[in-house]
């Protein structure tokens, strides 16, 4: 036939365009964003799952195991030496076997996302980006690598709410001076 | 890191069909963007902005079966010729926490 050649290819591009923007529309509807819909997508394709109904049941035990294959590669490659950092001192902390490294379900998933559903690249990711929030962790003078992996866990890797974490107990002896009877210092006006 | 050099890509104008959509319209509004292949997500979401005021973090663009991401060229979600189409999604700028001023 005369049928012109890319008339196929474009409307499997139209077909399938329109499928995915009509999951997009739905999750948005339901609070879910394009990018986590697409994600669901990539890993339960081929059954019949509704990408939201996925990321409710699901999603939460594919991040555990995101984070536990990113602690398990991590621990193979602290046994190897790492000559790929070039702080001194950094290189020291970075492979310093930490026995804490606990990634939370808010990194695995940022990272998830940014992969577009792909499983093992998140795990790279995940490790990449753990591993530059603690070098700013280092830079900033918190050398001690468990209390850093700790503080990143409990404020799911946000570098921000790690930090305030950290420096709290720094500051625990003025809370304690708040509370403290001892009269302040009078101040004679007449001097 | 493959980088293509940029002569690989065809230099011409495509006119790329765009079906815009958002989650309260339920049939695509057509526009034609011209394009070259070689333009990153994050140049279309530019070219979009510009022309039309929506802000990049309100695009998401379908190509295909696929969620295109910003680094990543048209040319490699398949773009190649006139009449080639992708989807422009408007996301809420309500869920995307963006605020009229940053408009």
């Amino acid at each position: 036939s005369t049928e012109n050649p890319d008339f196929k290819r474009q409307c499997m591009m139209k077909e399938e365009g329109l499928k995915l923007i009509q999951q997009i529309r739905e999750g948005e509807k339901k609070g879910v964003t394009p990018e986590e819909v697409y994600a669901a997508l990539q890993i339960s394709k081929g059954s019949n799952v509704k990408p939201c109904d996925w990321l409710n049941s699901e999603l939460p035990h594919l991040l555990d195991e995101i984070c536990a294959m990113a602690a398990s590669v991590q621990l193979a490659s602290r046994t190897e030496s790492t000559t790929d950092t070039d702080g001194v001192r950094l290189q020291d902390m970075v492979t310093f076997p930490s026995s804490s490294m606990h990634l939370s379900r808010a990194e695995a998933k940022q990272a998830w996302l940014a992969t577009g559903g792909n499983i093992e690249k998140a795990v790279v990711q995940v490790l990449r980006d753990r591993k530059a929030k603690m070098q700013e962790l280092f830079s900033l003078g918190f050398r001690e690598a468990d209390k850093c992996e700790e503080a990143l866990r409990l404020s799911g890797g946000e570098v921000r709410g790690a930090l305030s974490l950290l420096q709290r107990p720094q500051l625990e002896a003025f809370h304690k001076r708040v509370w403290s009877d001892q009269p302040e210092p009078g101040i004679n006006i007449h001097d | 890191c493959v980088r293509i050099h940029p002569e690989a890509f065809p230099q011409n104008q495509i006119r790329l069909k765009v079906g815009v959509e958002d989650a309260m319209q339920d049939s695509s509004i057509p526009v034609t963007l011209k394009v070259t292949a070689d333009m990153t997500l994050s140049e279309l979401k530019e070219k979009v902005n510009k022309d039309f005021g929506f802000h990049p973090l309100l695009q998401t663009w379908v190509i295909g079966k696929r969620l295109a991401r910003d680094h990543e060229t048209l040319y490699s979600h398949g773009v190649r010729k006139d009449g080639d189409l992708a989807y422009l999604y408007i996301r809420s700028a309500h869920k995307v926490q963006l605020s009229q001023e940053q408009q």
